[in-house]
């Protein structure tokens, strides 16, 4: 008989219900959503992410978007893709969701004390960048420079629109827009995310960067950060697998030997640059 | 470890009488194959088996286990799903009680998973060596699993008109507390015990062309090798050696509603890497999309995955993948190429 | 309100309409989270307008085809019932000879008063939300897909094959039988029902996204099955996804 009287007989499966405070429509597929937890803060680190459900619909994994300092209240920017997401999309304020988590690694914020960073994000990969970035805005004095790279398909598809204008206005970052296809009214750059990596100035002893987009993005982005003298242990990136349990159990996740959902999502390229279904 | 006989006569007696501390599960008869299930009388008990199409890890990771009781208008109304009722697994044999003790190894692993230790921790295991080995494709004597060391309360050895029995828990001493169908072993049993136990050693054969502490590093020599687009040519993606694999656990989750639409579970469905949507993400990206990647897979983390997080390999050699393998793709033959035998 | 489900039937035994009907023990359940406005009968009362169709049958007049795209004008879901609408099924197997001749055979000297068109599955004509496969459909994926619905989404079909349903069931495989059974390349949903009770499956819930057709045949071929058996069994329900069997016996 296994003895497993010292361990915790709690079903790792039962949501917590956090209640829904506001829903703001960011583009026509994504929408933010300010949730709030019964009991307790989240008390996420950056680039974590949370299981949501909703009863009778089905659970997925979702980035916390906001910064780590307040997480009484925390972010959800959600794209309409599927069942759950779809489902989510038709809540409104006041409604309850299920939460499990905060799970995953989330970003080591303190190897990076100090040094100048280089975010570089693709479409939905805001979401998740965006708690590393608020909370490095939060810590100003604690980083050197700030660039965030921004690149989505079209200037209506951009996310936190009205952030990333007083981004563009804050002394504190720099950040660059691209899309690959403009539209009406739109003026800044045109063109995949890597042509912005040109006009940025990158001291490569000090950088350290950040990758977070699309899985077609990321080898784009390394070569040209390996082509700016920016050292493999200085690039992070945060990867998306199919996640069911968040637990290192369902197996869905993995790549290779890695449990994303456990050891990830946020890998340092050195680490994974050798994990042949990492990239 | 107390050492006990048992007649066979006696089995029938025992049968009933576990029965009415427990519920007892072992081999029983389907068609010309075995399943386990539930024994209600000794006539069901079929301990002469050599393997069965399932294997009995299932038996504490069942498909569709509920996990969560859900309101559907109320979120905080979920309640957990734990569920264990007392059972005993007769006839066991060690393979699959080396398939059990792994799934023990993970679903301990941080975090602990409540739903599978809590059934787990109500389970008696009662295994029963193997005579001879049980299909062609079997490895257990590759992979030192046809004997067994820990992971069961009481093993019986077969000795023909008797079982000689091993306790190892003290749960196992107690469930057979003072029935009387047990009695010490004699100096006699032992001499049996160890003549029983040279025909059996004589009777496994090695199948490998190599030995087994080489897999994890042949296979990783050979992760861009050809076979593995050969077998992917093959193979169906029909997820058979992955649901009869003592020692796979890959799950889904999804939600089942009832006709009021207000109350529903969420389970746990068996999974499998091999299904061609397992590592697909929103998007449409896939992880996987061949089956030639998708059985690597399926060997990597048997022998290399799990070799390097808990130092062991996650196959026991049952046989079951190659044997009920439609398009016949066998496990040994994979291995033995890559160990270039 | 509760929403207003209609069921319509085309060219078909009607077999997959009694499933539904056969639902005693659900039915006062289901009555109670919906309105069922048309069953039975086409459509001839205008201006219904429904929440979810469900279709029954392929679509082998052009009569059917108006009827057909009536319905979808007028239901938000349209679900597409049984094999016979989803794949074409037994209906399909005309196809695979001259229409005329088939006209001719089934009505003798009358047939210019019956036309006939090629067989079609509902999909080739409008589009549909969700195809529930089977001959019959299954009931429990009636009631799960219903229960989908009402809660708002589209239920997606299973990505898996009806192996792992077999397999689940703790069935001994027909192939350790002897019995060759397209379970590996087929859809699950069913649970197995044929398998379970020793029938072999025969593909009535269409094929899995990606079947390996290729392996399947060989294994076929194995087993000692002839070009034309290979064929016929391919073919029963699937007439309308053609296979190339000239690779396979050739030479
Ligand atoms: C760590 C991590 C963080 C993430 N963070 C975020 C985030 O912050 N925001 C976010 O929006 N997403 C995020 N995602 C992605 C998100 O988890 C997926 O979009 C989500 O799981 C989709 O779940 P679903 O139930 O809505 O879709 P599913 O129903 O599971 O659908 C998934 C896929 O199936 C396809 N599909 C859906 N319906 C159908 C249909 N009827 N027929 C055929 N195909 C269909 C979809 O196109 C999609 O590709 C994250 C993922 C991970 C792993
Ligand atoms: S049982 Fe055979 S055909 Fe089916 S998925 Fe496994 S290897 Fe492929
Ligand atoms: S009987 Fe058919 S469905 Fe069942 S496992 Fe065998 S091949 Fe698959
Ligand atoms: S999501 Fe289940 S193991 Fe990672």
């Amino acid at each position: 008989m296994l003895d497993t009287a010292p361990i915790s007989r709690k079903s790792l499966f039962v949501p917590e219900a956090a209640r829904i405070l506001d829903v703001e429509p960011l583009t026509a597929r994504e929408k933010l959503f300010r949730v709030s937890l019964n009991d307790r803060p989240l008390g996420h680190r950056p680039c974590q992410f949370v299981e949501v459900s909703i009863a009778g619909i089905g659970e997925a994994p979702i980035s916390v978007s906001s910064s780590p300092a307040s997480s009484e209240i925390f972010d959800l920017c959600v794209r309409d893709v599927g069942t759950l997401t779809q489902a989510m999309h038709r809540l409104e304020p006041g409604d309850r969701i299920g939460i499990r988590g905060p799970y995953g690694n989330g970003f080591p914020v303190e190897k990076i004390i100090g040094k100048d960073l280089l975010f570089v994000c693709g479409g939905l990969g805001l979401a998740p960048l965006r708690s590393l970035i608020l909370h490095c805005i939060e810590n100003r004095a604690s980083f050197r420079r700030l660039t965030v790279l921004y690149g989505a398909k079209r200037p209506s598809e951009r996310l936190y629109r009205e952030e990333l204008a007083a981004w563009a206005k804050d002394e504190r970052l720099d950040l660059r827009e691209t899309v690959d296809v403009p539209e009406e009214g739109w003026t800044g750059n045109v063109g995949v995310i890597t042509t912005l990596f040109r006009a940025v100035e990158v001291d490569p002893l000090e950088t350290v960067a950040v990758i977070v987009g699309p899985p077609v993005m990321y080898k784009f982005a390394v070569l040209e950060l390996l082509q700016r003298g920016i050292m493999e242990s200085r690039i992070y990136m945060s990867l998306e697998r199919r996640m069911r349990c968040g637990l290192g159990k369902c197996g869905h996740c993995q790549m290779n030997g890695i449990y994303v959902c456990q050891e990830g999502p946020v890998f340092c390229y050195s680490d994974v640059k050798k994990v042949k279904e990492a990239l | 470890m107390k050492t006990l006989v048992l007649s066979k006569m006696d089995v029938p007696g025992l049968v009933e009488a576990l029965g009415e501390t427990a519920r007892l599960i072992g081999p029983r008869k389907k068609e010309h194959q075995f399943v386990f299930g539930q024994i209600t009388k000794p006539e069901q008990l079929a301990l002469e088996y050599p393997t069965t199409i399932l294997p009995p890890s299932r038996q504490l990771f069942p498909n569709d286990e509920p996990l969560v009781r859900l309101r559907l208008d109320d979120v905080a109304a979920s309640r957990e799903i734990v569920e264990g009722e007392k059972t005993i697994l007769l006839g066991v044999h060690p393979c699959d009680v080396q398939g059990i003790n792994i799934l023990d190894e993970v679903f301990s692993d941080s975090p602990p998973d409540a739903n599978y230790l809590t059934r787990r921790s109500q389970t008696i295991i009662i295994a029963l060596e193997c005579q001879a080995p049980c299909s062609p494709y079997n490895l257990c004597f590759d992979k030192g699993t046809y004997r067994l060391e820990w992971g069961y309360d009481l093993l019986m050895i077969d000795l023909g008109d008797r079982y000689f029995v091993f306790t190892r828990t003290g749960a196992g001493e107690e469930l057979i507390g003072d029935l009387p169908f047990f009695r010490a072993a004699t100096p006699a049993d032992r001499e049996a015990l160890g003549r029983a136990r040279e025909t059996q050693a004589g009777s496994f054969k090695t199948r490998l062309a190599g030995p087994v502490n080489r897999l994890p590093n042949a296979l990783k020599e050979a992760y861009d090798d050809l076979l593995w687009e050969a077998v992917g040519r093959r193979c169906l993606s029909c997820e058979t050696c992955t649901n009869v694999c003592p020692t796979c656990y890959c799950f889904d989750v999804a939600d089942e509603v009832e006709l009021d639409l207000v109350n529903g579970t969420r389970c746990r469905q068996w999974d499998s890497c091999q299904s061609c949507t397992f590592a697909e993400v929103a998007g449409g990206e896939n992880f996987r999309p061949r089956p030639s990647e998708r059985q690597r897979h399926r060997l990597f983390k048997k022998e290399v995955y799990q070799y390097e997080k808990y130092g062991r390999s996650a196959c026991v050699g049952c046989g079951r993948c190659s044997a009920q393998c439609v398009a016949s793709i066998r496990l040994n033959e994979m291995y033995n190429q890559v160990l270039g035998g | 309100m509760k929403p207003k489900v209609g069921v319509f039937s085309f060219t078909s035994c009607e077999g997959c309409q009694l499933t539904i009907l056969n639902l005693e023990d659900e039915m006062l359940d289901l009555l109670g989270a919906i309105e069922i406005v048309n069953f039975r009968e086409a459509i001839d009362e205008r201006g219904h307008e429904y929440d979810v169709a469900f279709v029954e049958g392929s679509i082998t007049t052009p009569e059917e085809a108006e009827e057909v795209r009536e319905i979808r004008e007028r239901t938000k879901i349209l679900v597409a019932l049984g094999a016979c609408a989803t794949l074409g099924g037994i209906n399909a197997i005309k196809n695979r000879h001259d229409l005329h001749q088939v006209r001719r055979k089934v009505y003798g000297d009358g047939a210019h008063h019956f036309p006939t068109e090629a067989t079609q599955r509902v999909r080739d004509v409008v589009p549909v939300e969700y195809e529930m496969h089977g001959c019959p459909i299954s009931k429990r994926e009636f009631l799960q897909v219903t229960k989908t619905l009402l809660l708002g989404r589209v239920p997606r079909p299973s990505p898996h094959a009806v192996c792992t349903e077999c397999k689940t069931a703790g069935n001994v495989c027909l192939f350790d039988k002897g019995i060759c059974c397209l379970g590996p390349i087929t859809r699950a949903g069913c649970g197995a029902i044929c398998p379970t009770y020793g029938g072999d499956c025969v593909a009535c819930r269409g094929l899995v996204d990606e079947p390996n057709l290729a392996s399947m045949i060989e294994i076929m071929k194995s087993k000692g099955m002839s070009r034309q058996e290979v064929e016929d069994r391919l073919t029963q329900f699937n007439t309308l996804e053609p296979v190339d069997l000239e690779p396979h016996f050739s030479s």
